[in-house]
Protein backbone atom coordinates (compact mmCIF):
# COMPACT_ATOMS: atom_id res chain seq x y z
CA UNK A 1 0.00 0.00 0.00
CA UNK A 2 1.12 3.69 0.21
CA UNK A 3 3.76 4.97 2.08
CA UNK A 4 2.83 6.28 5.19
CA UNK A 5 5.85 8.12 6.14
CA UNK A 6 5.43 10.81 3.20
CA UNK A 7 2.79 12.90 3.03
CA UNK A 8 0.42 15.19 1.06
CA UNK A 9 1.75 14.51 -2.88
CA UNK A 10 4.75 12.74 -1.82
CA UNK A 11 2.65 9.81 -0.67
CA UNK A 12 3.73 6.95 -3.10
CA UNK A 13 1.31 4.96 -4.88
CA UNK A 14 1.87 1.00 -5.23
CA UNK A 15 1.64 -0.74 -8.18
CA UNK A 16 -1.36 -2.69 -7.99
CA UNK A 17 -3.44 0.35 -6.86
CA UNK A 18 -2.20 2.25 -9.96
CA UNK A 19 -3.02 -0.83 -12.19
CA UNK A 20 -6.43 -1.29 -10.92
CA UNK A 21 -7.52 2.32 -11.29
CA UNK A 22 -6.05 2.13 -14.61
CA UNK A 23 -8.63 -0.74 -15.67
CA UNK A 24 -11.26 1.82 -13.32
CA UNK A 25 -11.61 -0.53 -10.75
CA UNK A 26 -13.86 2.22 -8.45
CA UNK A 27 -12.23 0.59 -5.35
CA UNK A 28 -8.97 1.95 -6.44
CA UNK A 29 -9.58 5.09 -8.14
CA UNK A 30 -11.50 6.08 -4.49
CA UNK A 31 -8.31 4.57 -2.61
CA UNK A 32 -5.98 7.08 -4.53
CA UNK A 33 -8.40 9.72 -3.93
CA UNK A 34 -8.08 9.53 0.03
CA UNK A 35 -4.35 9.81 -0.17
CA UNK A 36 -4.07 12.98 -2.41
CA UNK A 37 -7.66 14.19 -1.20
CA UNK A 38 -6.04 16.84 1.53
CA UNK A 39 -2.88 17.48 -0.42
CA UNK A 40 -4.75 18.52 -3.51
CA UNK A 41 -7.19 20.47 -1.65
CA UNK A 42 -5.32 22.56 0.34
CA UNK A 43 -2.89 23.46 -2.67
CA UNK A 44 -6.20 24.47 -4.63
CA UNK A 45 -7.30 26.61 -1.49
CA UNK A 46 -3.75 27.90 -1.53
CA UNK A 47 -3.68 28.62 -4.99
CA UNK A 48 -7.64 30.18 -5.72
CA UNK A 49 -7.98 31.52 -2.10
CA UNK A 50 -11.35 30.52 -2.01
CA UNK A 51 -13.11 27.05 -0.75
CA UNK A 52 -15.65 27.05 -3.24
CA UNK A 53 -13.31 27.61 -6.50
CA UNK A 54 -10.76 24.58 -4.70
CA UNK A 55 -13.33 22.20 -4.36
CA UNK A 56 -14.22 23.02 -7.93
CA UNK A 57 -10.80 22.37 -8.81
CA UNK A 58 -9.84 19.41 -7.05
CA UNK A 59 -13.09 18.01 -8.87
CA UNK A 60 -11.64 18.84 -12.21
CA UNK A 61 -8.15 17.71 -11.17
CA UNK A 62 -9.36 14.35 -10.18
CA UNK A 63 -11.65 13.57 -12.84
CA UNK A 64 -9.11 14.31 -15.44
CA UNK A 65 -6.37 12.88 -13.55
CA UNK A 66 -8.46 9.36 -13.73
CA UNK A 67 -9.74 9.86 -17.43
CA UNK A 68 -6.12 10.12 -18.73
CA UNK A 69 -4.73 7.42 -15.56
CA UNK A 70 -4.60 4.93 -18.61
CA UNK A 71 -1.90 7.20 -20.24
CA UNK A 72 0.38 7.85 -16.88
CA UNK A 73 3.34 5.64 -17.34
CA UNK A 74 5.52 6.64 -14.51
CA UNK A 75 8.01 8.70 -15.57
CA UNK A 76 7.27 11.17 -12.76
CA UNK A 77 5.65 10.09 -9.55
CA UNK A 78 2.14 9.51 -9.42
CA UNK A 79 2.35 12.28 -6.96
CA UNK A 80 3.84 14.68 -8.84
CA UNK A 81 1.95 14.09 -12.18
CA UNK A 82 -1.05 14.88 -9.98
CA UNK A 83 -0.10 17.79 -8.80
CA UNK A 84 0.54 19.35 -11.93
CA UNK A 85 -2.96 18.63 -12.89
CA UNK A 86 -4.33 20.37 -10.01
CA UNK A 87 -2.13 23.21 -10.49
CA UNK A 88 -3.23 23.45 -13.99
CA UNK A 89 -6.85 23.27 -13.18
CA UNK A 90 -6.20 25.74 -10.68
CA UNK A 91 -5.13 28.12 -12.82
CA UNK A 92 -7.46 27.31 -16.16
CA UNK A 93 -9.80 28.52 -13.44
CA UNK A 94 -8.34 31.68 -12.39
CA UNK A 95 -7.80 32.52 -16.08
CA UNK A 96 -11.25 31.78 -16.85
CA UNK A 97 -12.90 33.88 -13.96
CA UNK A 98 -10.55 36.60 -15.02
CA UNK A 99 -9.62 36.88 -10.86
CA UNK A 100 -6.29 39.02 -12.44
CA UNK A 101 -7.66 42.48 -11.20
CA UNK A 102 -7.70 45.33 -13.34
CA UNK A 103 -4.09 45.55 -12.34
CA UNK A 104 -2.72 42.88 -12.43
CA UNK A 105 0.73 43.94 -10.85
CA UNK A 106 -1.25 44.16 -7.36
CA UNK A 107 0.28 42.75 -4.24
CA UNK A 108 -2.62 43.05 -1.72
CA UNK A 109 -6.04 41.87 -2.33
CA UNK A 110 -9.06 42.79 -0.75
CA UNK A 111 -9.76 43.09 3.28
CA UNK A 112 -11.19 40.46 4.41
CA UNK A 113 -15.04 41.41 6.56
CA UNK A 114 -16.85 38.26 6.58
CA UNK A 115 -16.81 35.61 8.96
CA UNK A 116 -16.31 32.60 6.58
CA UNK A 117 -13.43 34.40 4.89
CA UNK A 118 -11.85 34.60 8.64
CA UNK A 119 -11.77 30.75 8.49
CA UNK A 120 -10.27 30.99 5.13
CA UNK A 121 -7.67 32.85 6.64
CA UNK A 122 -6.27 30.16 9.35
CA UNK A 123 -5.49 27.84 6.13
CA UNK A 124 -3.75 30.64 4.35
CA UNK A 125 -2.08 32.11 6.62
CA UNK A 126 -0.95 35.51 5.58
CA UNK A 127 -1.36 34.44 2.21
CA UNK A 128 -4.95 35.52 2.18
CA UNK A 129 -3.88 39.52 2.67
CA UNK A 130 -2.29 38.67 -1.02
CA UNK A 131 -4.17 40.00 -4.40
CA UNK A 132 -4.82 36.11 -6.31
CA UNK A 133 -2.38 36.76 -8.54
CA UNK A 134 0.70 37.22 -5.94
CA UNK A 135 -0.41 34.52 -3.82
CA UNK A 136 -0.37 31.91 -6.71
CA UNK A 137 2.83 33.03 -8.16
CA UNK A 138 4.70 33.28 -4.68
CA UNK A 139 3.01 29.71 -3.66
CA UNK A 140 4.32 28.39 -7.22
CA UNK A 141 7.48 29.60 -6.93
CA UNK A 142 8.44 28.89 -3.46
CA UNK A 143 6.63 26.03 -2.39
CA UNK A 144 6.32 24.20 -5.86
CA UNK A 145 9.62 24.87 -7.37
CA UNK A 146 7.96 26.01 -10.69
CA UNK A 147 10.37 28.78 -12.67
CA UNK A 148 9.55 32.42 -14.06
CA UNK A 149 9.34 31.05 -17.33
CA UNK A 150 7.12 28.49 -16.43
CA UNK A 151 4.92 30.95 -14.42
CA UNK A 152 5.00 33.56 -16.69
CA UNK A 153 3.74 30.81 -19.92
CA UNK A 154 0.62 29.86 -17.49
CA UNK A 155 -0.30 33.30 -16.83
CA UNK A 156 0.08 34.81 -20.15
CA UNK A 157 2.50 37.28 -19.08
CA UNK A 158 6.06 38.01 -18.80
CA UNK A 159 8.86 36.57 -16.77
CA UNK A 160 9.78 40.44 -15.58
CA UNK A 161 6.15 40.09 -14.78
CA UNK A 162 6.49 37.40 -12.63
CA UNK A 163 10.10 38.53 -10.78
CA UNK A 164 8.78 41.53 -10.14
CA UNK A 165 5.46 40.55 -8.38
CA UNK A 166 7.31 38.06 -6.75
CA UNK A 167 9.63 40.40 -5.21
CA UNK A 168 7.00 42.95 -4.63
CA UNK A 169 4.70 40.12 -2.57
CA UNK A 170 7.84 38.35 -0.62
CA UNK A 171 8.77 41.62 1.00
CA UNK A 172 5.04 42.27 1.78
CA UNK A 173 4.83 39.06 3.39
CA UNK A 174 8.78 39.38 5.19
CA UNK A 175 7.16 42.71 7.01
CA UNK A 176 3.86 41.32 7.90
CA UNK A 177 5.33 38.30 9.34
CA UNK A 178 8.23 40.61 11.16
CA UNK A 179 4.86 42.49 12.63
CA UNK A 180 3.26 39.52 13.89
CA UNK A 181 6.36 38.43 15.86
CA UNK A 182 6.99 41.99 17.73
CA UNK A 183 5.20 41.87 21.37
CA UNK A 184 2.17 43.88 21.48
CA UNK B 1 14.49 36.47 7.04
CA UNK B 2 13.73 34.02 3.62
CA UNK B 3 14.24 31.07 5.27
CA UNK B 4 11.60 32.15 8.35
CA UNK B 5 9.27 33.15 5.40
CA UNK B 6 9.91 29.61 3.78
CA UNK B 7 9.05 27.85 6.64
CA UNK B 8 6.27 29.82 7.74
CA UNK B 9 4.81 28.88 3.93
CA UNK B 10 5.54 25.25 4.14
CA UNK B 11 4.13 24.78 7.80
CA UNK B 12 0.67 26.23 7.23
CA UNK B 13 -1.76 23.76 8.07
CA UNK B 14 -3.25 21.07 5.60
CA UNK B 15 -7.04 21.76 4.67
CA UNK B 16 -9.25 18.57 4.91
CA UNK B 17 -10.81 17.81 2.04
CA UNK B 18 -14.83 18.47 2.70
CA UNK B 19 -16.39 15.04 3.11
CA UNK B 20 -19.02 15.52 0.32
CA UNK B 21 -16.12 16.03 -2.55
CA UNK B 22 -15.35 12.71 -3.67
CA UNK B 23 -19.19 11.42 -4.20
CA UNK B 24 -19.14 14.72 -6.50
CA UNK B 25 -16.07 13.50 -8.13
CA UNK B 26 -17.98 9.96 -8.45
CA UNK B 27 -21.16 11.53 -9.83
CA UNK B 28 -19.26 13.47 -12.15
CA UNK B 29 -17.33 11.33 -13.77
CA UNK B 30 -20.33 9.09 -14.53
CA UNK B 31 -22.25 12.15 -16.17
CA UNK B 32 -19.18 12.27 -18.18
CA UNK B 33 -18.85 8.19 -19.08
CA UNK B 34 -22.78 8.54 -19.59
CA UNK B 35 -22.36 11.84 -21.74
CA UNK B 36 -19.39 9.90 -23.53
CA UNK B 37 -21.45 6.70 -24.14
CA UNK B 38 -24.69 8.19 -25.56
CA UNK B 39 -22.25 10.54 -27.92
CA UNK B 40 -20.87 7.55 -29.28
CA UNK B 41 -24.48 5.65 -29.66
CA UNK B 42 -25.59 8.14 -31.52
CA UNK B 43 -22.27 8.60 -33.68
CA UNK B 44 -23.15 4.94 -34.73
CA UNK B 45 -26.40 4.93 -35.25
CA UNK B 46 -25.68 8.22 -37.82
CA UNK B 47 -23.48 6.28 -39.33
CA UNK B 48 -25.99 2.96 -39.59
CA UNK B 49 -28.53 4.84 -40.98
CA UNK B 50 -25.94 6.64 -43.56
CA UNK B 51 -24.57 3.22 -44.38
CA UNK B 52 -28.24 1.18 -44.77
CA UNK B 53 -29.68 4.35 -46.66
CA UNK B 54 -26.67 3.56 -49.39
CA UNK B 55 -27.17 -0.10 -49.58
CA UNK B 56 -30.56 -0.17 -49.54
CA UNK B 57 -31.51 2.81 -52.01
CA UNK B 58 -34.53 1.81 -54.25
CA UNK B 59 -33.16 2.50 -57.82
CA UNK B 60 -35.67 5.47 -59.22
CA UNK B 61 -37.72 4.14 -62.45
CA UNK B 62 -35.77 6.45 -65.19
CA UNK B 63 -38.77 8.20 -67.33
CA UNK B 64 -39.91 6.04 -69.72
CA UNK B 65 -38.35 6.91 -73.26
CA UNK B 66 -40.98 5.74 -76.19
CA UNK B 67 -40.82 2.22 -78.04
CA UNK B 68 -40.17 3.41 -81.63
CA UNK B 69 -40.94 -0.40 -82.53
CA UNK B 70 -44.10 -0.48 -80.45
CA UNK B 71 -45.16 2.82 -82.34
CA UNK B 72 -44.72 0.64 -85.56
CA UNK B 73 -47.02 -2.14 -84.37
CA UNK B 74 -49.34 0.17 -83.85
CA UNK B 75 -49.07 1.99 -87.51
CA UNK B 76 -49.11 -1.29 -89.10
CA UNK B 77 -52.86 -2.45 -87.02
CA UNK B 78 -54.23 0.98 -87.55
CA UNK B 79 -53.13 0.80 -91.73
CA UNK B 80 -54.48 -2.80 -91.49
CA UNK B 81 -57.72 -1.00 -90.14
CA UNK B 82 -58.03 1.22 -92.55
CA UNK B 83 -57.60 -0.87 -95.49
CA UNK B 84 -60.61 -3.11 -93.66
CA UNK B 85 -62.69 -0.08 -93.38
CA UNK B 86 -61.86 0.83 -97.07
CA UNK B 87 -62.90 -2.91 -98.24
CA UNK B 88 -66.06 -3.04 -96.52
CA UNK B 89 -66.96 0.44 -96.81
CA UNK B 90 -67.35 2.11 -94.54
CA UNK B 91 -69.03 5.82 -93.37
CA UNK B 92 -66.70 8.44 -93.78
CA UNK B 93 -66.67 9.39 -90.12
CA UNK B 94 -65.01 6.30 -89.35
CA UNK B 95 -62.12 6.45 -91.62
CA UNK B 96 -61.34 9.98 -90.77
CA UNK B 97 -61.22 9.00 -86.95
CA UNK B 98 -58.81 5.81 -88.48
CA UNK B 99 -56.78 8.34 -90.15
CA UNK B 100 -56.55 11.23 -87.22
CA UNK B 101 -55.10 7.84 -84.89
CA UNK B 102 -52.64 6.56 -87.39
CA UNK B 103 -51.25 10.49 -87.97
CA UNK B 104 -50.91 10.43 -83.65
CA UNK B 105 -49.58 7.40 -83.93
CA UNK B 106 -47.14 8.44 -86.58
CA UNK B 107 -46.16 11.44 -84.73
CA UNK B 108 -44.75 9.14 -81.95
CA UNK B 109 -42.51 7.00 -83.69
CA UNK B 110 -41.25 9.95 -85.23
CA UNK B 111 -37.84 11.24 -83.20
CA UNK B 112 -37.43 14.43 -81.21
CA UNK B 113 -35.53 16.77 -83.12
CA UNK B 114 -35.28 20.32 -85.00
CA UNK B 115 -37.69 20.31 -87.69
CA UNK B 116 -37.47 23.60 -88.51
CA UNK B 117 -33.60 22.65 -89.33
CA UNK B 118 -33.20 23.02 -93.51
CA UNK B 119 -32.51 19.47 -94.61
CA UNK B 120 -28.43 19.29 -95.17
CA UNK B 121 -28.77 15.69 -96.60
CA UNK B 122 -30.88 13.14 -98.52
Amino acid sequence: MADMQASGFAVELDALTLARAQRADAAARECIYRLYADAAYSLALRLTGRPADAEDVVQEGFVKAFERIGSYRGEAPFGAWLKRLMVNAAIDRLRHERRWPADPDAVEGLPVTTHAAEARIDALGLLARLSPAARSVVWLHQMEGYSHPEIAAMFGHSESWSKSLLARSLDRLREWLQAEDKPR
Amino acid sequence: MSERLDDYLRDLPAVPAPDMLWPRIQHHLRERRRRRRRLIALASAASLALWVGQVWRVPTPAPAAPDPAAGMVDLRALDHALQAAYDRGAADAEIDALWRARAAALQQTEPEGDFDAPILRL
